[in-house]
């Protein structure tokens, strides 16, 4: 076990030291700190949170002037900030890797493409937002703020390479997450909702750094490199011990079974974009910091964490499909499929090799376009019936061909059915764990993809099948189709291009899965992995 | 799976028709959302411009067909090769050969004539058309693709388009039908994909692309594996017994043209894929399996033939006897010689005409009496005579009288049979006898259904209907014509594919030295 | 092994404080009906990391004292999430007059 992975930076000296020397730190990874100071601090990696920073302080401010300030001025600010952000790290993409902040971030190409997804899905989310938010009559530019706040958290934990800074950007994640969901001050479910998921969401966080202390202990350090080489070198129990601690909190992250119970709550009692912002933005950032950790870190337990992810994707796929078919509420139904898709991506997870890394990478792209598009629909729908009912749906082919049409590609496309862009991912998905001989995965996930066609399409049957009188009561009395309305218009813009990429995509995806490929190839955590995994493979 | 490789086209032409026949009708189904909406459901509109369209789909197939294709020449024609998703193996590749050429043109016909069939489709009928001609465009990729991954999209593509087409459109339990149809076709390709990646993993470097996969050889147990995986997920559309339960629901749901499709083209898509796939690709497996799928066949003919008896429902009858039909496609394929994979396309060509001429005649009188079950119907050979001839004369085509497409095939199938030396002469001799009482067994329940239906009293809630008009008439012509035409003139079938079909045996032979 | 690091407290005394004190936390997370007590209960593991990471930072890492950085940014960011619990606890107060956790079953647990 030991021997099988050398690093540069290791001395021979290292492997021979007694078991004592698991809890110590051998001296040569403690860098003076005159060195520490000589390092340059790099600030510019993280341009592009402070574009969102500063977004979110000018909707602060703009919302002290008031509500109708607000409400004119946050769409816009929120639109700059972001819309810069996506631009520096497309900018980003090409400049040569340094850390920064000491060694407590790392601007890969892997950071990078995880950051635009957090960022594109706060983008999509706020378009779908202002007219859900105006309407249940909370202020607008708070809101604004605690989302961007949120995605602030969920990009710097994309880069995290230490642990305090993965703890502090995580919270930073999970606090607004907690605010953004009881959002709704009045409704009770909404409040409900949020001090479960603070509460489980805490929990979490706690055993997290209890997990993470240990790591400390064991390697003085508190950088994940320095970490994943202590640990090379002496794997320990204390270090498994470390590593089911931090592996349940990265688990209820991205809500894999049987650490998934709060997600269907905490879905359904929470405003719907703020849903559409947890499932995308929220377990893009999870999966982010399950690939900083596990492959970076836990590369000594490599066998036990993708057993253990192996038996959790598993779980995840079949339970949340599973379940999701007994679902009569939309919201419901989607944060149990969402579950499912998570298992999907966990498949790309343990396989370790390029294909599997970048086959997650066009995947949670991917997931992002059809799922937000999803979200965009069932929100047009409620802020037009105020129903998230399934039942509900019974007829609206009539009455708004729009959503219907909508709707149906973005479930179809979670279905897995071709042409959509989601048909191409899983097929990436299945192919890489195929080629990495993970067949009870594959097997696994194209069952449950089966049945999980099966409720996607018994909703696409509501809308579609069903006659004009069978339409449901709320779809009989459905209000005349208009987009003047205030914050109708960027949702309408939200739903169409995501539609649109979602039906689209998939045909051109060739240029998705170029980019997903080069970021994987421009990652040196990962490429590390890849080595790792293939020489273990031959031997 | 090298992402730097240029697009780069070998094409033959310089145009791409295998494309062009296959995205035609995509592209109506695109327009058709653009055309105004239907303001009270009497547009001509959305139909004019399907029918337009797979109107010229067709011409444009028989002058490809007959100008650019060559049928003498077994090799694959008129490739296209495009690089489309190399990150996953997936290619735009084309390419016509004798499997191919008559069924698509074969499903051509069928599409047009069950779009010309529609009259009766009034409600959303821009949903309805576009559904069938993307339809189109998915059947035309799975006949045409010569890359495993497009093939399966195409596949899983006509999935949704055909439960839409059921559940919408069909009878009382169609919703019943649609989601049988969908789970089994869903479960099925499951395998096919398993089977696909597992051969596409094994033997060498990543490749799906068919010709190469046919090129190497699969021995041992993965070849049996992928064999028996591919025959299950194929044989769920073909059917085979005890895979073919949603059959009799499906094609009873649907309405009349949708059924002439289900029967006319979908089934084939099955026997098109165990040739293209068991047959080519894995022939030591094949060589093993035949006896078994000649077991099957005979399975499929009698139980198919006895399952039609019971029902009192004209379509499922039908629905039912196609099980018994396809059984002798089986047979011909297990027969691993010329004669019976010859007989076995046949058989396919002219189930195809003959089981949509009688579900578009079913069509046609229900239109009129609203009614398919026969216990409710009687004495419409008076009333409707020129539809009682026509509905003989698909039933006498159906129980392969001779003179008739059926009678050639399946005599074919049986001369193969007899002709395998591979067999021993008890197994070919069972095989023969218990084919030959299944043959027997169709005249009985169909011409009995064709008594019950159109002699005896006349029930008098029929009372007042009208004969066949002038498009119906066509329409089923040009189903029978071509039906008496191969009947007679064999030739012309099998010209379009014998040199492939012939080139499919010598390979096989050469694994049984 | 641990006596080399002579102290007057031993280091496995500090972790063993921290890992009880976890434990309690955890029991009172998962015992208590008070939405209230069981914030508490979290604090406590919390307070339970922040030992582990002073008694690691003092006994293991020298100068670089980065366990004791880590555990004011658990302090701070403890804070903050306190702050939240307690406001989310409040709003639902005013809409359901109750903190007992077994009252809270609007939604499917």
């Amino acid at each position: 076990m030991k021997h099988r992975y050398s690093h540069k930076s290791l001395s021979n000296d290292a492997l021979t030291m007694p078991e004592m020397g698991a809890i110590l730190l051998s001296t040569q990874f403690m860098a003076a700190p005159d060195e520490l100071l000589s390092l340059s601090i790099n600030a510019g990696a993280v341009a592009p949170e402070g574009c969102v920073l500063l977004a979110m302080l000018g909707t602060l401010i703009v919302d002290l002037a008031g509500e109708k300030a607000a409400s004119r001025w946050a769409p816009p600010i929120c639109y700059a900030g972001l819309g810069a952000a996506l631009l520096l790290l497309a900018i980003q993409w090409d400049t040569p890797l340094e850390p920064s902040f000491l060694g407590a971030f790392l601007a890969d190409k892997l950071a990078i493409a995880f950051r635009a997804v957090v960022a594109l899905s706060t983008l999509l989310s706020l378009l779908i937002s202002w007219r859900y938010a105006e309407q249940s009559g909370s202020p607008v530019g708070e809101y604004a703020a605690i989302l961007l706040a949120a995605t602030l958290g969920g990009m710097l934990l994309c880069g995290s390479t230490d642990l305090v800074s993965v703890f502090v950007s995580l919270e930073t994640l999970s606090v607004a997450s907690y605010l953004l969901s009881g959002y709704m001050k009045r409704d009770s479910r909404s409040s409900e909702a949020a001090l479960k998921y603070l509460l489980v969401g805490s929990a979490a966080a706690a055993v997290f750094l209890y997990g993470a202390s240990l790591l400390y202990g064991i390697s003085s350090s508190t950088n994940l490199q320095e970490i994943g080489i202590a640990l090379l070198n002496s794997p320990t129990p204390l270090a498994a011990l470390a590593l089911v601690f931090v592996l349940a909190t990265v688990a209820f992250k991205i809500a894999a079974v049987p650490f998934h119970q709060w997600t269907p709550d905490v879905y359904e009692g929470s405003p719907t974009p703020v849903v559409a912002f947890l499932s995308v933005g929220s377990k893009a950032a999870g999966f982010a910091l399950a690939l900083r950790l596990l492959v970076g870190c836990f590369g000594a337990f490599d066998e036990q964490w993708k057993l253990l992810f192996t038996v959790l994707a598993v779980l995840s796929m079949s339970l949340g499909n599973v379940v999701a078919l007994a679902q009569s509420s939309m919201k419901r139904m989607l944060a149990y499929s969402s579950i499912g898709q998570a298992g999907f991506v966990m498949i790309g997870l343990v396989c370790g090799t390029e294909e599997g890394f970048a086959s997650m990478v066009v995947y949670m792209a991917a997931y992002l376009f059809m799922n937000l598009g999803a979200f965009a629909c069932i929100i047009l729908f409620s802020i037009r019936t105020g129903s998230d009912q399934i039942s509900d749906y019974a007829g609206l082919y009539q009455k708004d061909p729009l959503i219907t049409l909508g709707l149906s590609l973005c479930l179809l496309s979670l279905g897995g059915i071709p042409p959509m862009i989601g048909f191409f991912g899983k097929i990436y998905l299945f192919f890489a764990g195929w080629a990495d001989q993970q067949y009870l995965l594959v097997i696994v996930g194209l069952v449950t993809s089966v049945i999980s066609i099966y409720y996607y399409i018994s909703v696409i049957k509501m809308m579609v099948v069903k006659e004009p009188q069978e339409a449901s009561e709320v779809v009989k009395t459905y209000p005349p189709i208009q987009w003047k309305t205030i914050g109708l218009p960027p949702l309408r813009v939200a739903l169409i291009s995501c539609v649109l990429i979602t039906a689209i995509g998939g045909v051109l995806s060739n240029p998705l899965f170029q980019w997903a490929n080069n970021a994987v190839a421009g990652t040196p955590l990962l490429q590390e992995a890849i080595e790792l995994t293939t020489q273990r493979a031959l031997v | 799976m090298d992402a730097s490789l240029p697009i780069r086209v070998a094409s033959q032409g310089s145009v791409p028709w295998l494309s062009l026949i296959v995205l035609l009708p995509a592209i109506g189904a695109l327009l058709m959302p653009l055309l105004p909406k239907e303001v009270n459901s009497g547009s001509n509109l959305p139909r004019n411009l399907a029918l337009g369209i797979l109107l010229a789909d067709f011409v444009l197939i028989l002058g490809v067909f007959s100008n650019l294709y060559i049928p003498q020449s077994p090799e694959l024609q008129l490739v296209e090769r495009i690089n489309w998703v190399p990150f996953i193996g997936l290619e735009w590749s084309l390419g016509v050969d004798g499997i191919s050429a008559p069924l698509v043109v074969l499903s051509g016909l069928i599409t047009l004539l069950s779009a010309a069939a529609s009259w009766k489709v009034e409600s959303r009928t821009r949903l309805y058309f576009a559904l069938l001609l993307l339809q189109a465009s998915a059947q035309g990729i799975v006949f045409l693709s010569q890359d495993f991954l497009l093939f399966f999209l195409a596949w899983e593509l006509e999935l949704v388009p055909v439960y839409l087409l059921i559940a919408i459109w069909g009878g009382n339990r169609r919703l019943y039908a649609a989601t049988k149809f969908i789970l089994y076709t869903a479960l099925a390709s499951l395998l096919i994909l398993i089977s696909g990646l597992a051969l596409a993993l094994s033997g060498g470097e990543f490749t799906l692309n068919l010709g190469e996969l046919t090129d190497r050889s699969f021995s041992g147990t993965i070849g049996i594996l992928c064999y028996l995986g591919f025959l299950i997920g194929f044989g769920v559309k073909l059917p085979i017994f005890p895979l073919h339960t949603w059959l009799p629901d499906a094609h009873g749901e649907a309405n009349a043209p949708v059924s002439m499709l289900l029967a006319g083209v979908l089934l084939k898509m099955g026997g098109y894929a165990l040739l293209r796939f068991n047959v080519q690709m894995l022939p030591e497996a094949h060589l093993l399996l035949a006896p078994a799928l000649i077991v099957i066949g005979i399975v499929n003919i009698i139980y198919g033939a006895l399952n039609a008896f019971a029902q009192d429902n004209v379509k499922r009858r039908i629905a039912c006897s196609s099980v018994s039909h396809m059984g002798f496609v089986l047979l011909g394929i297990g027969a691993i010689d010329a004669l019976g994979i010859s007989g076995a396309m046949l058989q396919m060509i002219s189930h195809g005409l003959i089981a949509a001429s009688m579900f578009f005649i079913t069509g046609s009188f229900y239109e009129r009496t609203n009614t398919l079950s026969i216990p409710n119907m009687g004495g419409l050979a008076k009333v409707l005579p020129i539809t009682f001839a026509f509905f003989v004369a698909s039933s006498l085509a159906s129980l392969a009288l001779p003179g008739m497409s059926g009678f050639i095939s399946e005599i074919t199938v049986f001369l193969g049979i007899t002709s395998q030396d591979a067999f021993t002469s008890l197994f070919r001799a069972i095989t023969i006898f218990i084919a030959a009482i299944g043959l027997v067994l169709t005249p009985v329940y169909l011409l009995s259904m064709c008594r019950r239906v159109f002699f005896g009293p006349r029930i008098p809630a029929l009372a007042i209907v009208n004969d066949i008009n002038p498009r119906e008439l066509s329409i089923g012509l040009s189903l029978l014509v071509p039906t008496l035409v191969i009947g007679f003139w064999p030739r012309v079938a099998i010209n379009l594919y014998e040199a492939s079909t012939n080139s499919l045996a010598e390979a096989l032979m050469r694994f049984t030295t | 092994m641990l006596e080399s690091f002579s102290g007057p407290v031993p280091l496995q005394a500090y972790l063993l404080l921290g890992a009880s004190l976890f434990c309690i936390g955890v029991w009172g997370l998962i015992n208590s009906r008070n939405a209230v007590r069981v914030l508490m209960s979290i604090e406590l593991m919390l307070n339970a990391v922040n030992i582990n990471l002073m008694a690691f930072s003092s006994f293991l890492d020298g100068d670089l004292i980065r366990g004791q950085i880590f555990a004011v940014f658990v302090i701070t960011v403890a804070a903050a999430e306190a702050a939240v619990g307690l406001a989310i606890l409040l709003s639902l107060y005013r809409n359901r007059v109750t903190v007992d956790m077994e009252r809270f079953n609007l939604l499917k647990w």
